[in-house]
This record gives C-alpha cells, structure tokens and sequence, in this order.
C-alpha cells in the first residue's frame, strides 16, 4: 500500500517520519525500516545559492515521500535522496539533520557503504563515538578492507581510549593501499597512549617514512624520544615539525567536498531536472559540469546517467568509463558500468567491471547478482553459480537468488547439484509448479526417465495452470516416445496441445509418433500444423514432407519440394535438395521420376559437398538413367570412403544397392527401408 | 534496575524541594544563591549586530578579600558599548541601568543563619570609588603594592587599570603611576611572584590586535554572518611587568625572553611551578595557537618550552582554541596537572604533569580519563580543580557557552545572542590500575540550572564553611553565585599563606600547599596563581580532614623556600605566615635565589 506523507505548510516537517515505515521494502529485510525524523534546519541568514541548494535537494525527498513506498524502487529512491540530503547537510555542516538523513538512507539501502561511511562520518563530528563506531563497523562488514573505515576506527576507537580495538583497526589498515602512514602513526598514538614510547617512536618513524611530506609527524616523534630520555634526538625532531598531517585516502570525504561549491549547484539542479524527466535539460546541466569540472568524476556519472535515461547507451558508457577513469574504485560507477553493458549485451565487459565492484565491496549482493548475470550468459554457468553463491551468503533467504544458482548448476552440467538446490527451494518455499517441471527435465537429463515422469505426473495431478500443464504433458509425451511407447505418448501430446495450442514441438512430437505408428498421412498432418506455427521451421517442413513421402505422396512431394527450393534463404535447403534427387531418381510413380533431372541435381551437389549421401544420390541417379556403369562406380566408391571412415551401420544397405546396379536393377523408394 | 529508578526519583523529588544539583543520585554540590546572596549583576556586553569580536569574548569576575575582614568579596567586570558614538539606543539588548556600564565591586557581609554563615553581597561600587567603565575583560586581585591590601588589576579592551586599594573601603587608579596600562587587548593576568623577590609581578596575557577599524565581517561555510575566530586577526603579544616592591612595575618582556616565542592569541594564564624545580613558571593558554609553558631559568630568564614539553599541543599533535586554563594535581602524584578548556568539536584537554625538576614533560591524557567526549559539544571558557565533593581529590568544573552562532542556534529577533550552553562538573573517581578518570556529574553543576553564556569562573569558600563555591559570569547575562552543600557534612582544613610584611600580610599566589596526612599521600593544592578565564580566585586552600589525620602542613613559597607547620585547628581557616613556620631542611641549601 502506498504511504503517502502529508507535509505542513510546505515546511519539510520530517517528524512525521517517526511513524513512518517503507511498505515497499522486503526483498533483502524482513523487518521493514522506521526512518527517524529529520530536525527541522533553519536556514535564514544562510546564503542564497546555499539555501537554494539545499532548498531544492529538501523538494525533492519531499516529492519522494508524498509519493510513498509502494515498490522497492521507491524504497530505493527515497533512500538515495535521504542520502544525497545527508551529504548535502554534511557538507553544509548541519550536522544532526545530516545524522538523521543518513540513518534513513542507510536504513533504506542498508547495503549502500557510503551512507554508513558517512553516517559515521557525521556521528564522529558531533562527538558521538559509539555511534560512530557502530556506523563504521557496519560499513566495514560491507567493505571489509576499505582503507579510510579502518582508520576512521581505529582513530574513533583513540578517542573512545579504547586502545586494544583502535590497535586492531589500524593493524588492520597496515595492509591496506593509501593507510599505511595513517595506520603507523595510529599505533604509534596507542602504543604512546599505553605508555610504549618505543613502539610509538618505531610506528612514527615508520609513518614519516611512508609519506615524508606529513611532517607534522616530527613532534610526536619528538615526544617519544622525550619519553624515552633522549633530549637531543627530541629537539632535533622538534625542530623539523610542521603543520602537515598524516594523510589517508578518503575519496569519499574527498568527493562530498565537491558539494559545496560550484560543481554541487550545478550537478544538483541537473538531478532535479532528471527527477523530473526533463533529461535534455538534465543532460545539458551535466555537460556543463563537465566542461567546467573535467576533474569531478560525479559530473561524468551524472552525465552518463542522464544519457543512458535517454536511452544513449553507447554515449553513457562512454561517460561512466571516462568517471571510472577518474575514479576507478568507485563501486557505484562499477556497477552503474557493468548494468549497462550487461543490458548492451557486452556481458565480458559487464563482468569485467561487476568483478572489480564486489572485489573492492564483497558484500555488495547487487553486484554479485549482475556479475552471475554477466557470466551466464557467458555460459560460465558455474561461475555465475559462486556469484550467487556469495549473493546469497548477503541475503541467505532469497528465493530468487537460489533459483537462479540452481538454473545455473543445471547449466553448468551440474545437474544433482541442482537438483537438490530445486528440492530444498521446495522444502523451504512449498509445492512450486515451474520448480516441479524443471525437477522433472533435470531427472529426464540425468538418464532418469521413471522419475522425471513422476514429477510431470505430479504436476499434472497438481493441476496446473494451461502453460505449464501443456510443458508437463509434452514432457511425458517425450518420455513415452524415448521409451518407443508411442501409443502412450499420443494423448499427452494431444494434452499438451489442448492446453496450449501454440506448442509447435507437441505438434512435431506428435507428428513423430504418429509416424513411428506407421500413420504417416497424420503425422505430416501434425508437422504442417508446426509448419504453420513457425513457417520458418525446417525440421517441420522436413518431418511433412518425409511423412507424405512415407504415405506415398510422392508427387505432392516433388512439388513440395521444387517450392520449398525456391524459397529465398530456406534453412535446410541441401537436405530438401537431396530428397528431391532421391524422389525424381527413385519414386515409384512413374510420372514423378526424371532421370536426367536427378542426375543433373546430384552431380550439381557432389561438386558443392562431396558427402557419402550426395555420392549416393548421384550414384541412384546414374542407375535411374540406366548408367549402371556409373552406378556402380559412384556406388564402389562410396563404400571404399564408408570402409575407410569406420562407417559400417551405412554399408549393408550401400552394398545391397551396389548389388542392385551391378543387375543393371534401379532402386524404388529407398526412404522406406 | 528498580531500585535505580526509586534512587533517580528521590533525587529529582530532593532537587524540586530544595533545588541542589546531584553529582550522582545522593550528592548535593550546589545551591544557587545569587538572590539570596543579593547578587544583581548582569553583564552587558554592547551588542549592536554588528557582531564585533570583543562582543562574543565575555568577562570575568575576582574573590578576594578587600576590606580584610576575613571573607571574599566580589569584583565583576562590565561590558560596555563599542562604536556607534556611544550611541546606547543602538544595542541589540537595551542598558537598563546607570550610564555609563561599569564593573561592580561587591563586599560579602556573611550573616549567622542557622548555625552557617549566610553570604550578602553588597554593592559598594560607588562608596569604593572605582570607575571602571572601559570595555572590560578580566581581573587579578593581588596585594600589588605590599601594603597588605589587596588591590585590583583589571583587564580591559583598550588601557588597563591597576585600581590601589587604599585600605579605608576605597580604591584610587595608580594605572600611570604603576606603568599598567597596557592599552592592548587584554584577557587575564598573573600576578606572582616571578623573580623570587616575594612581590608579586604582571605577567599580562594579550588576545588580538582589534580595533573597530580592523572589524571583520566574517562569514561561515553556509555564508552566514558569524562572530569571527581568532584567526581572523594577528594575536597581540603578551607582557611581563616586574613590580620593584612598591606597586611600580618595569616592562621586562623583551628582558625575560618573552619576545623571543610567536606571539600567541592568549586568554588564559596560570602561575605555578610547573616543572618541580621550585621556581614559579608560567602557562598561558593560547587561543587556536599553541599554548605556551614558560619555564622559569631563576635567572631572569623565561624560556618557552610548550612545544618540547608536551604541553603546548594535544596528542593528535594540534593546536586548540584554549580559553581557561586550570592547575592541580588531579592524580595525587604530587605535581600540579593541567586542564584546558576549548571550542566545541575540540575535546578539553587534560596534561598529566610528568615533569622532573628542571625538566618539563607533559602528557595528554584526556582519553584516558575520559574527558574527551563530554566536552565535545561545548565551548568552555572558565574552569578549576575543586573538590566539588570534598573526598580529597581534584574534580573539574568547567562554564559553557559558544562563542559562534554555528555552534550555538542561529539568531533571531527574539534570541538575538543563542550561545547559551549547560556548565558541566566532571567528577573524579578511580580509574583502571589505580589510575584516576573523570565522571561528568549528570546534573551539570547546578540541577535545573538554566543555561547562559558562561565565561568566567572564580573558585573560592565565600561562605566559609570549608568547601569551594563558585562565582560564574555570563556573557550578556547575570553573575551568578553557586554554594557548595558539600563541605559543612565533615571537618575541613583551611589555610591562607600569607607573605607577612611591615604594613599588613599578603596573599601569596603561585605557592604549593602539602598536606601531609598519615599513612596517605600528601594533599598537594596551589594556592593563588590565577587559572581559569579572566578570573581570580580564592588564594586560600581548604581541604577535607574527616579521613587520614593531618600531621603538618608544608607551604612552598616563590622564592624556593619552604615551610612546615603543625596541623591547624579543623573548621577554620589559619594563616600561614612565611617565617612563621618550619623551614624544611632538606631545601634550604639549593633554594634559588
């Protein structure tokens, strides 16, 4: 149910949002979010420009939630402008609407690491540390080894003189690329806090060696060396100190800096326009972005993001590529990346890029389902299976996920895998009519015939639904026919047509049967209604034509057949062409034969493919001209190639025709041996 | 859990009913008597909305005792117009009173009531002649003449004042004759006794180099007109004034090295031998700049050693925005400790004093005490080690108020200056292995306590009853007088060293006072000295006597030299007059000079 929110005279009185939870959200949460109310922020005596900034920005949550959150996509949006709101008031220094804003955002996409990074970020600056440290360390389970999260809690953790924890985090930063001088000096604050100047000495040191530009780093090695008795390594130290810190990468603290110049208007008032469909405007905002701030990775995502709105596919992964140029970590732009070409059908791309997201952020579910995505269909089905695999490790319950990871062991050629997969998704879920069908094709792929037909047989007695009933009655026919139980496939074929008229293979299937039963003038009947169905199928012309060949149509046949031949791009044309020699060469109806005409057909096709079966042809179509001479040379040579190919099942009937031409004997009606 | 929340409503229920604060949820600390006590200052700091610098700064406040009659009277500092010719019709928030604005001097006549002293002020301010009307900032009180009267040394935006107590209830300028006036900013003094000669010297701490004509429009990260920071002006130097013996001072700052150090924007000074060697140094609490640590060389020479000593920045190697600045000796190791208090998004900071003789070190340990987090949202300014509830250990107390509208509310019509922010005590109790850490008290320092622009904090036992109350000035707002309800529950020591002279006895300021008890650590306390922010406070000690018993007292004067005297009697307060006591052997031979 949608949840619109009334707002009072137009002031954005987010208290409401008190009571207020997202209906829409429940595919990855069970527990729907309670947003927190956003106290009210009073901007008089602000500037214009940052007033009309904020203004705006304030606009449009409140459009979002007058709209309410019907789907997840909404869900998603309003946690966006909550977050781009959080930013916003974090930049402006507005802090408690900023921590408000950012716990909705990340409430809303509790998967989204830069709304608990900055949540963090916000509780830090207002001294609330436990929160911060919550805040961090939820976005560090979403980006286990991002450099800037491990310091930021080691240094919270400092301030907390929780100096165990704030050791472990910047032990853990050491490693990681950007932190190292951060993390030194970090250990070199704790092991001097607990009283360890020479540690502390050992981690400055090593810190001023890692960037020699933060010289500010010259005075606590200073004060260690005091600590530790030396007074003339202490001065020499002081006297090098500077102002320069100890600098960690923090490209995010970095970018939301953009948001209060310039570049934040501009791209701000693109976004409304986006917000509002006007993508032209939108698009015309964000190229002046770029013009004016070619080094702002935000203004080419911004841009490619209004392009591909647009539908300018090819145009918007140029811009993601040049905002991943600037920014090559960017998690967002990754996946925004890797959607595209996947939709483009650039899938090694797509999954060159979604590798590279979940790499930097394994607890990104999104992009571990886009990158299996990728890889299906790229056929690494296996791999795409571990994708989901790690997808589901995030969201352990999702149905869709372990469908898919099924689909995917089945495509992989890992079919008990996926079976057991379907079995569970029963287990877990109930009776699934779509998972009963594919149990019953995976049993039938595993050579399990008895118990594919129980699971058919189960969906039947379940009764299912048309679509899917026509599927389960197909299958059963298939079985019976693979089983050479024609007379027992017959009726679920007619079944499955009943069910679902359109089915042109329970057409072609019936048609096989009725002609494994010998009635042939039925069986071509069934192949034209496939015919008819998909006049493009060649399979089903070939089914009709051998059918009424079998009935004795020899003469419809050939006409069929010189039609057929003239159709432009005919699939299947040699096959047609063949029969066509073998039924003027070797039809029993006198007015169908024309020796000359076979002859000339299949010397024709030897020269384009010299195949056993076109050897042959031309060798029937000597004898019809009464060259029996020929006949039996083109027919020696035949079996001398089948002799030497290992080909014995063709050679009794190749040598029963050779006897045939060397009693100067034409051959009738072969294609009913 | 239910018999914490029977304990939370008894305690809200006693503080209905008699309105003390709690530090937790038995213990009184203060009573607010500033009506009773007949206290009707309010300061008034000329606000026009043209946000001028001094405007947002605010004053202090002096105990001392004037007329000699054994308790503490008060001194406030006023405020007054700035530009606009004296146009008081200009101002934001109207001037009610007689023109022009001037600091008040009020005496205490303590009166018996029930069984306690009850303190009245009176405002004696025209009787004593003092005509302070400049733009006021801070006050030393201090015998500056050696007449055995305690005169003033008041601190003004423009000329500063040295108002000569005459010793008949009034008070005569002597600002030229003494060679005071310095016509710079200035915040806080120090008068003590830096060259050993026993009379007490100016060491004036100066802020900005201001002036309506320099007036910035300064604005914040949102474009809103804003009070400035300090940084938006060049700071002005400080200044040591040496007293000859009779209240005439040279101006012996380039002499003393002082010149040689980076001016700093200074608003706070202490006096006290900081670094054991029995020399009074100095520590002046620099604003957005590092704070200086002037260490006495016994030789006429200050050397600045902040920076080498630790104490100058905070552990992430940074400059704070110190206002106030408080010594004493918080972990019972026997040295004086620091505490400075600082901007909002700036913890205060606590210096654990690790000094050897001669040999300053200084550690920040303010997370380890965790005072990091409850400072953080405020600005404070005035502050002091008090044992707020008289257990023998050093407690903080620390007055708030922004001194941005960024870190306070945006202003209106209505709230035309809303830097109002809660005062906070920090209790201390033990820590891990032995160690000391600070509680805040969870009423603040007075329950109920409405919320002003505090600056200034003056620390002294005004009704004499053995614990430390407090005199806190607020900016643009009324003084206000908080009795401690803490030290009449037990006995109590109190002692006033005292420099004896021809013509009177003498406060003394900057000397160390050790009470040895037995079987326990000594109870070390400074007495005099200034601290705080624009302050100056009670230069008598008081400690609490119910728990070890007392064996002597030991009084380390400015000139090196110590003394011993047998445990006073209990619930009074005696002199200690130097010569009188014991001269403790052990330091005679190296005494400096």
């Amino acid at each position: 149910m949608t949840k619109p929110l009334r707002l009072q005279d137009g002031a954005l009185i987010l208290a409401l949002l008190a009571q207020f939870a997202v209906a829409g959200l429940h595919a990855q949460d069970a527990a729907t979010p309670t947003l927190v109310p956003v106290p009210e922020v009073d901007l008089r005596g602000v500037d214009e420009a940052v007033r009309d900034q904020i203004d705006q920005q304030r606009g449009l949550l409140e459009e979002a939630l007058a709209r309410g959150t019907e789907t997840d996509a909404d869900a998603e949006q309003l946690g966006l402008l909550f977050g781009d709101a959080g930013q916003l008031y974090l930049v402006y220094d507005l802090l408690p609407a900023a921590r408000a804003c950012l716990t909705n955002a990340a409430a809303l996409q509790p998967r989204n690491f830069r709304w608990r990074y900055l949540l963090g970020s916000a509780a830090e600056h207002l001294g609330e540390f436990e929160e911060a440290v919550e805040a961090y360390d939820l976005a560090r389970t979403l980006r286990p080894d991002d450099p800037a999260t491990a310091i930021r809690l080691g240094r919270v953790h400092l301030e907390l003189g929780r100096y165990e924890e704030a050791r472990g985090h910047y032990q853990h930063a050491l490693a990681l690329p950007g932190s190292a001088a951060a993390a030194h000096f970090g250990l070199g604050r704790v092991a001097f806090e607990t009283e360890d100047p020479t540690t502390a000495l050992r981690h400055f040191q090593t810190a001023l060696r890692e960037q020699p530009r933060a010289d500010s780093l010259h005075y606590h090695i200073a004060l260690a060396h005091r600590a530790l008795g030396d007074d003339a390594a202490m001065r020499a130290a002081m006297e090098l100190r500077g102002d320069a810190p100890v600098a960690f990468a923090d490209p995010i603290a970095a970018e939301i800096k953009e948001s209060a110049t310039g570049i934040g208007a501009q791209l701000l008032l693109g976004r409304v326009a986006l917000a509002a469909n006007a993508f032209e405007t939108a698009e015309e905002r964000f190229r002046e972005a770029v013009r004016d701030y070619p080094e702002s990775a935000a203004a080419k995502r911004s841009l490619a993001a209004a392009l591909e709105g647009m539908g300018r596919r090819a145009e918007a992964a140029m811009w993601y590529q040049e905002a991943l140029n600037l920014n090559p970590n960017d998690v967002g732009l990754l996946f925004r990346t890797g959607l595209l070409y996947n939709s483009e059908g650039r899938y090694q791309a797509a999954a060159e890029r979604l590798r590279r997201a979940v790499e930097i952020e394994p607890s990104f579910g999104p992009g571990w389902v886009e990158l299996a995505r990728s890889l299906g269909e790229t056929g690494d089905h296996l791999e795409a299976a571990e994708a989901l695999t790690r997808a589901l490790e995030l969201a352990p319950d999702d149905r869709n996920l372990r469908f898919h990871r099924a689909s995917n062991y089945r495509l992989g050629d890992r079919r008990e895998l996926a079976l057991r997969e379907f079995e569970s998704l029963l287990a877990d879920f109930g009776f699934d009519r779509e998972i009963v069908l594919l149990l019953g094709r995976i049993e039938q792929e595993l050579g399990r015939p008895a118990s594919a037909a129980r699971r058919f047989e189960q969906l039947v007695e379940a009764g299912a639904e048309p679509p899917l009933l026509s599927q389960a009655h197909f299958e059963l026919g298939n079985i019976r026919t693979r089983q050479e139980r024609y007379e027992e496939a017959l009726p679920h074929y007619q079944r499955a047509i009943a069910a679902n008229p359109t089915l042109k293979e329970a057409y072609f299937n019936l048609g096989t049967a009725l002609g494994r039963l010998g009635m042939f003038t039925e069986a071509a009947l069934a192949a034209r209604r496939a015919l008819e169905l998909d006049p493009g199928d060649s399979r089903a012309r070939a089914a009709e034509v051998t059918a009424l060949l079998l009935a004795g149509e020899d003469a419809r046949v050939r006409l069929m057949l010189e039609q057929t031949l003239e159709l432009p791009d005919q699939g299947g044309s040699g096959f047609f062409a063949v029969l066509l020699a073998e039924v003027l060469a070797a039809s029993e109806d006198d007015s169908v034969r024309d020796g000359a005409m076979a002859l000339n057909l299949a010397r024709d096709l030897f020269q384009r493919a010299q195949t056993p079966a076109h050897g042959a042809v031309v060798a029937l179509a000597y004898a019809e001209t009464g060259d029996f001479e020929q006949a039996v040379a083109w027919q020696q040579r035949l079996i001398d190639n089948l002799e030497r190919a290992g080909a014995g099942a063709a050679l009794p009937d190749a040598r029963e025709r050779l006897a045939a031409y060397q009693a100067g004997r034409p051959i009738r009606a072969p294609w009913r041996r | 859990m239910r018999a914490r929340a029977a304990g939370i409503a008894v305690s809200l229920a006693s503080a209905v009913l008699s309105g003390p604060a709690r530090a937790g949820e038995n213990e009184v600390l203060f009573t607010d008597a500033t009506r009773s006590a007949g206290l009707d200052f309010r300061h008034w700091n000329g606000m026009s909305g043209h946000l001028y610098y001094p405007e947002v700064v605010g004053a202090g406040a002096a105990l001392f005792d004037y007329d000699n009659d054994g308790d503490l009277d008060l001194y406030l500092v006023q405020g007054n117009l700035l530009g606009n010719e004296g146009d008081r019709t200009s101002a934001t928030t109207p001037w009610t009173g007689d023109w022009p604005p001037r600091d008040r001097l009020y005496r205490n006549d303590l009166e018996p009531s029930d069984g306690d002293a009850a303190v009245r002020f009176v405002d004696v301010t025209e009787e004593s002649g003092i005509a302070a009307t400049g733009y006021g900032m801070g006050v030393v009180a201090a015998d500056l003449d050696n007449d055995g009267w305690v005169d003033l040394y008041v601190l003004n935006l423009g000329a500063n004042q040295f108002w000569r107590n005459e010793g008949d209830g009034t008070f005569s300028d002597r600002t030229e004759a003494s060679g005071t006036g310095d016509p710079r900013w200035s915040v806080a003094a120090a008068a003590a006794d830096y060259d050993g000669d026993l009379d007490l010297d100016l060491f004036v701490v100066n802020y900005l180099n201001f002036s309506l004509a320099t007036h910035k429009t300064c604005l914040t990260e949102r474009g809103e007109v804003d009070y400035c920071l300090p940084s938006a002006y060049q700071p002005a130097p400080d200044a040591l004034l040496v007293n000859d013996g009779s209240g005439r001072f040279e101006d012996a700052t380039v002499a003393a090295g002082l010149a040689a150090a980076r001016p700093g924007n200074g608003l706070g000074i202490l006096a006290a031998d900081l670094d054991g060697d029995r020399r009074l140094d100095f520590y002046v609490a620099n604003d957005l700049m590092p704070n200086h640590l002037w260490l006495n060389r016994g030789n006429g020479e200050l050397v600045e050693d902040g920076l080498i000593s630790g104490a100058a920045l905070n552990a992430d190697g940074e400059a704070e925005a110190s206002m106030g600045v408080a010594a004493g000796d918080y972990d019972g190791d026997g040295d004086p400790d620091l505490f400075l208090t600082h901007f909002h998004r700036e913890t205060n900071t606590l210096y654990r004093n690790d000094s050897q003789p001669g040999s300053a070190q200084f550690r920040d340990r303010t997370n380890a005490t965790d005072l990091g987090r409850p400072s953080w949202d405020a600005t404070a300014f005035g502050t002091a080690f008090v044992d707020l509830d008289n257990d023998g250990w050093l407690d903080l107390a620390a007055v708030n108020g922004a001194v941005t509208f960024a870190a306070g509310r945006p202003r209106t019509k209505d709230d035309p200056f809303p830097l109002d922010q809660p005062n906070q005590a920090f209790l201390n109790v033990a820590g891990d292995a032995g160690g000391r850490r600070f509680e805040p008290a969870a009423a603040g320092l007075l329950d109920g306590e409405t919320p002003f622009v505090s600056r200034g904090l003056a620390a002294g036992d005004v009704d004499n009853d053995g614990d430390t109350d407090l005199v806190i000035t607020n900016n643009n707002g009324p003084a206000r007088l908080l009795l401690n309800q803490t030290g009449t529950e037990g006995d109590w020591i109190g002692v006033a060293p005292v420099l004896g002279a021809a013509r009177g006895r003498r406060p003394a300021s900057g000397v160390t006072v050790r009470v040895h008890r037995a079987g326990a650590p000594p109870l070390v306390r400074l007495a005099g000295g200034g601290g705080s922010y624009a302050s100056w406070g009670d230069p008598r000690v008081t400690v609490p006597a119910g728990g070890p018993k007392v064996d002597r007292i030991e009084v380390q004067w400015t000139d090196g030299t110590t003394e011993e005297w047998p445990a006073p009697q209990p619930r009074a307060y005696t002199s200690l007059v130097r010569g009188s006591g014991e001269r403790s052997g052990e330091q005679e031979d190296d005494a400096p000079p």
